[in-house]
């Protein structure tokens, strides 16, 4: 087994151990393919409470399109997660997850039918990915949400992840970036560059703080 | 498109935008990637008294081959390594690559002390732009400082517009600078900015609240 087989059997095992199986009472968690999972997101987002964000595709030229599809192609597939949240034979959450360089991990989306929100199921959800991102071996995990997307931002706080950035996208709007560092070193390197706190710890890792 | 014709068209525009004289006396040419880095880190030590620390210390032997092994997943983007050079001399140095979802980020440039604001930068800048937008890249994307005017500046004058900040652990407070090469991506920017270009975005087809 090569270096890349190693990677994507880890990841493969990590999904599976934590990312299938009961989620919560009566609510399971399933892997599906890229189509499946996508016709379920759609699906959903018409229920969620969530704005959708508007539909860019017609300012895009098949010409653009296809440039954008050859640019993907260059680099190949990136490790991903499509997960279903099934309460029984219904759909009622999807989640797509995917690697980035770097040692990176995107948490593209999460969407959950509005009449099953609120009843703890992103809380239970979060940790259970975290813990796979971390076993595949990821230094980061990041988020871009809305700036006033309250019901997501508060349970990833409470989970540990930080306010790193601001961004205005055209799609999205302003969005705020989340992170949570699975190096337990970058982590004490974020925090100094808030505070300057873990200076000496820091150092003592041989790092060259001014 | 077929990959290898992208790569075809990336090094067909880099050939044309990037590479031959950028000022009188000073030439780019490409450079492969260790050539590259040696004169990056030679240029780093008298290009800036503020080099960021080498976080790679925080890392030990195994968790630096388990992010080599997942990086290594994906095979190699589109990149540029660039030198710039007075005769024999390699004087500064430039790296971008495709990033996610279409964007080619502007990694870094380094100019050696003796030679920066002497406009280096500013007549590089709109060849790139000219390079990646060639290729069909729907956004340029880069980092800087949030004091590093010497480079805010010329980018700003150059029509990137500031779309965040962002705190970093190896860079500390950094400004997102983009500039959006599609049109519509560009109005919509402005639109969600100030409200501009509604009425050009519904009539393209974009259902704005």
């Amino acid at each position: 087994m090569n270096a890349a087989d190693d990677v994507r059997a880890r990841f493969d095992d990590a999904t599976r151990r934590h990312l299938t199986g009961p989620l919560v009472p009566g609510v399971d968690l399933r892997l599906a393919t890229a189509d499946e999972h996508q016709a379920h997101q759609d699906a959903l987002w018409a229920s969620s409470s969530e704005q959708p964000p508007p539909d860019l595709q017609p300012l895009f030229s098949d010409g653009d399109r296809a440039a954008f599809a050859a640019f993907a192609a260059v680099r190949g597939p990136a490790l991903s997660h499509r997960v279903l949240l099934c309460a029984g034979d219904e759909v009622v959450g999807s989640y797509h997850g995917v690697q980035e360089d770097h040692g990176r991990y995107y948490m593209v989306n999460t969407v959950v039918r509005r009449d099953v929100q609120g009843r703890g199921l992103y809380r239970a959800f979060l940790p259970r990915v975290v813990a796979a991102v971390r076993e595949a071996g990821f230094r980061e995990i990041y988020s871009r949400h809305r700036a006033d997307n309250n019901a997501v931002l508060v349970p990833k706080l409470k989970a540990g992840f930080h306010i790193a950035a601001f961004e205005v996208t055209p799609r999205w709007g302003l969005l705020v970036h989340l992170r949570l560092y699975l190096h337990d070193g970058l982590g004490r390197l974020f925090h100094h560059r808030v505070d300057g706190s873990h200076a000496a710890e820091l150092r003592a890792a041989g790092l060259s703080l001014p | 498109m077929p990959p290898d014709d992208v790569r075809a068209l990336f090094d067909d525009a880099t050939r044309r935008h990037l590479l031959g004289e950028l000022a009188p006396g000073v030439a780019i040419r490409a450079a492969p990637a260790d050539e590259h880095e040696a004169h990056e880190d030679r240029l780093w030590a008298t290009a800036t008294d503020r080099r960021p620390p080498d976080s790679s210390r925080l890392f030990g032997d195994g968790d630096r081959a388990r992010v080599r092994a997942i990086d290594g997943l994906r095979g190699a983007g589109l990149e540029h390594r660039l030198l710039f050079c007075a005769g024999d001399d390699v004087v500064g140095t430039f790296r971008g690559a495709q990033g996610e979802r279409g964007t080619y980020v502007m990694w870094n440039t380094v100019v050696r002390r003796d030679l920066q604001r002497r406009g280096l930068y500013r007549a590089f800048l709109p060849r790139l732009i000219a390079a990646v937008r060639e290729v069909g890249f729907r956004e340029i994307h880069s980092r800087h400082h949030a004091d590093n005017n010497a480079v805010l500046v010329p980018k700003l004058r150059a029509g990137f517009v500031i779309t965040g900040f962002e705190v970093s652990p190896r860079d500390g407070i950094l400004v997102d600078l983009r500039v959006f090469l599609h049109d519509g991506l560009g109005k919509l920017f402005a639109h969600l900015i100030d409200g501009s270009h509604a009425a050009e975005l519904r009539a393209a087809g974009v259902a704005l609240p």
